[in-house]
């Protein structure tokens, strides 16, 4: 007999136990996992589209996906057809992991944002794409971005827009270490004499981004290197790449322009804090960096890159081109809608869109110039460098390959360790990481 | 020195030591908090703010759309929490229970597919779990994002191991006294394995609150995000600009879990310690 504790409670010896039944627990299983099943958050409005929702995914995890959102916005309420879902999920790796996960599964967004480099290796799970469909030509862009997505002859993407570099600086404190704000530095002899002019009134002179080979990649290039050969062979410890790597060295160890070591964490909120007088900048800054002068009365503004080198005009610079994956399901009717969304974007988008971004397309430019908006209106500088940019190639794990570039700098610029030696290890290793299998 | 003071300085030099990790450990943690409420755009390394403001907490909740209203993030993260346990509680349980005393043919082969079953990475499974919830129509609902959790094969392990380790006398009471199955379940085993059903819950509702990859994969508007992924976005959105509202989202963030580990840290270990490899 159990102890009085353990017994089914209310169940006096006389009487059946009451049983719950396998049916009646199926039951309850299966009415459980429906209300679950059917449950979505009650502050997500997109969902219920009627079936005819877009599914927009991009990387913009920044101010520049605030946009973004307004622009789809105006999209969705210019037309009844379809409901376009913009999301920013991540960036990197993650975004990648995430269309490449959706994708295998047959069932990726209906529009997806790629850089250049990302469209090699996934070309395999996107439409090829026709100008003609989308009422454009080639002529319709800017020289030199419709075909970032071109591979074999074969078109997969729009691009939307690109990300030149440009030289960020401080006209005040410009102007304070007696150096004309209206005349930034256009050659590597201006910048490095702006730098210590700077350097000597109080603040640096100049500070690169960490963990990244940007600054080097523009001087690389400047000086007539490249990063890869056809052979996916790495080309950092060619005389260009070490007179680029000299040249970043120079800045810290030679004429104390820079810092060996970053106080605080952020190169944003250094600039815009009036710590640096000079540093290189992207166009998703560019609203932040006017914003901090309306708020702040700093006068931050934005110049074409010097030309370091000899070599021919050269300036780093990112790509937003807009793919169509294959889905397993509806897989016309999504092409055929994503392409009506893209073409309105390209066309009627881009205007608004240069108060982040560079647009490729031709067209706006003129809007663009002539706009109400500082932001737009500055945008002209980097859609005016875009015709110089150039762009991180894809290579087979290129993205294990440029860390070994990024470690080799950090070293280089930090800690003042022999360019060549630097540069000659890390071309070493990742030609080895780059090597595909047979 | 007698032994005694021996053990009394040993103790004394080991809580010393134990003090020095703790604040160690804590330091990041202290940072984080007062970061959250650093109105000064200066970066700085300090323990207390120098400018103190409310402005950063008040952006986690109108962030003008540079990211999804992070109390709009921890609901979401609530939600799939909180239903995860419950639920994994009440499979988990029953399927422990099944495989330690319910005595059916392949039982001990269904245990070890599910032992070896653990070994299999969950990368592996992504792309057909994503495949299965498509066809479902689950995709960017909470079921899509609390059902990978209900099912833990640690927690059928850890409940199974836990219930063979009872008396078999009190399970044969029962039954000598007429129970079913169901009874023996729920009126004689349940009370008696709480220690597991806390670690379970506990295990259950760490690794949903903290999941970011299938949250990842399996939503599509940003209403639907949890907190891992919110935390992303607002690093994204504020990182280059204001850290103090990126150390307001991780304070939230990390709150609950830490809190939820604080006061149970030891059924937490005891009840794995339970587990052993007996039965």
């Amino acid at each position: 007999m159990l102890p009085t504790h353990q017994r089914p409670p209310n169940t006096p010896s006389t009487h059946p136990p009451r049983t719950l039944t396998r049916r009646s627990i199926l039951a309850l299983g299966a009415g459980s996992a429906a209300a679950l099943a059917g449950c979505s958050s009650p502050f997500d409005d997109t969902t219920r589209g009627g079936g005819r929702v877009l599914e927009f995914t991009t990387f913009y995890t920044g101010p520049d996906g605030a946009l973004m959102q307004t622009i789809v916005d105006r999209y969705n309420s210019s037309q009844d057809d379809v409901v376009v879902r913009f999301t920013a999920p991540a960036y990197g790796g993650d975004y990648l992991t995430k269309i490449l996960t959706a994708s295998l599964a047959g069932a990726p967004p209906a529009i997806l944002a790629l850089h250049s480099y990302e469209i090699p290796p996934l070309r395999r799970f996107l439409h090829t794409i026709d100008f003609n469909d989308l009422g454009f030509s080639q002529d319709d862009f800017v020289d030199g971005t419709w075909q970032l997505a071109t591979i074999d002859g074969r078109q997969y993407g729009v691009t939307m827009s690109t990300g030149p570099a440009a030289l960020g600086y401080n006209r005040a404190l410009f102007e304070k270490a007696g150096l004309d704000p209206d005349r930034p530095p256009t050659t590597g002899a201006e910048f490095v004499a702006a730098a210590q002019a700077l350097k000597k009134s109080g603040p640096w002179g100049f500070i690169r981004e960490t963990g990244t080979f940007n600054p080097w990649l523009t001087l690389n290039w400047q000086a007539g290197g490249d990063l890869i050969d056809a052979g996916s062979r790495a080309l950092f410890a060619e005389p260009p790449g070490i007179q680029a790597g000299q040249f970043e060295r120079d800045l810290v160890h030679r004429y104390h322009v820079e810092p060996a070591q970053l106080a605080g964490p952020q190169l944003g909120a250094l600039f815009r804090n009036q710590k640096v007088g000079m540093v290189f900048t992207f166009p998703w800054v560019l609203s932040q960096l006017l914003k901090t002068n309306a708020q702040q009365g700093t006068q931050l503004d934005v110049a074409p890159l010097p030309q370091f080198f000899g070599g021919p005009r050269s300036v780093v610079a990112t790509s937003h081109i807009y793919c169509i994956p294959k889905q397993r399901k509806n897989d016309a009717w999504i092409q055929a809608e994503a392409q009506k969304f893209i073409a309105w974007l390209v066309r009627e988008g881009s205007v608004d869109w240069a108060g982040a971004q560079a647009p490729a397309s031709r067209a706006a430019a003129a809007a663009i110039a002539r706009s109400n908006d500082p932001v737009v209106r500055k945008m002209a500088l980097f859609i005016d460098e875009a015709k110089h940019a150039r762009f991180a190639p894809y290579a087979y794990r290129w993205n294990q390959a440029f860390q070994y570039l990024n470690d080799a700098l950090d070293d280089v610029v930090y800690q003042g360790a022999d360019v060549a030696a630097e540069l000659r290890r890390a071309a070493a290793r990742a030609t080895e990481s780059m090597r595909e299998p047979k | 020195m007698t032994a005694l003071a021996h053990r009394r300085r040993a103790r004394r030099l080991a809580t010393a030591a134990a003090l020095v990790f703790a604040i160690l450990w804590g330091l990041p943690l202290l940072w984080t908090l007062s970061s959250s409420f650093e109105g000064s755009t200066t970066p700085g390394s300090r323990l207390l703010p120098s400018d103190p403001t409310l402005a950063n907490w008040e952006m986690l909740v109108d962030p003008g759309g540079r990211a999804v209203n992070i109390f709009i993030a921890f609901f979401n993260s609530t939600v799939v929490a909180v239903v995860s346990t419950v639920l994994a509680l009440l499979v988990c349980s029953m399927a422990g229970y099944a495989l330690a005393k319910l005595p059916f043919r392949g039982n001990a082969a269904v245990l070890g597919l599910l032992l070896a079953t653990m070994l299999i990475p969950g990368e592996v499974v992504l792309v057909p779990l994503f495949q299965q919830f498509r066809e479902l129509g689950l995709l960017n609902t909470y079921g899509a994002l609390a059902l990978p959790h209900i099912v833990s094969l640690l927690g059928v392990v850890l409940v199974r191991q836990f219930i063979v380790n009872l008396p078999p006398d009190l399970i044969d009471a029962a039954r000598s006294d007429g129970a079913n199955a169901w009874q023996i379940y729920r009126y004689v085993v349940v009370p008696l394995i709480r220690p597991a059903l806390t670690t379970l819950g506990i295990l259950v509702f760490l690794g949903s609150w903290n999941d970011f990859l299938w949250p990842l994969i399996s939503t599509s508007s940003p209403s639907m995000q949890t907190l891992p992924l919110a935390l992303v976005t607002f690093r994204s959105a504020y990182g280059d600009v204001d850290y103090g509202v990126v150390m307001a989202s991780a304070a939230l963030a990390i709150t609950p879990p830490l809190l939820v580990f604080l006061f149970a840290q030891r059924f937490i270990i005891a009840g794995i310690s339970n587990t052993g490899l007996k039965g």
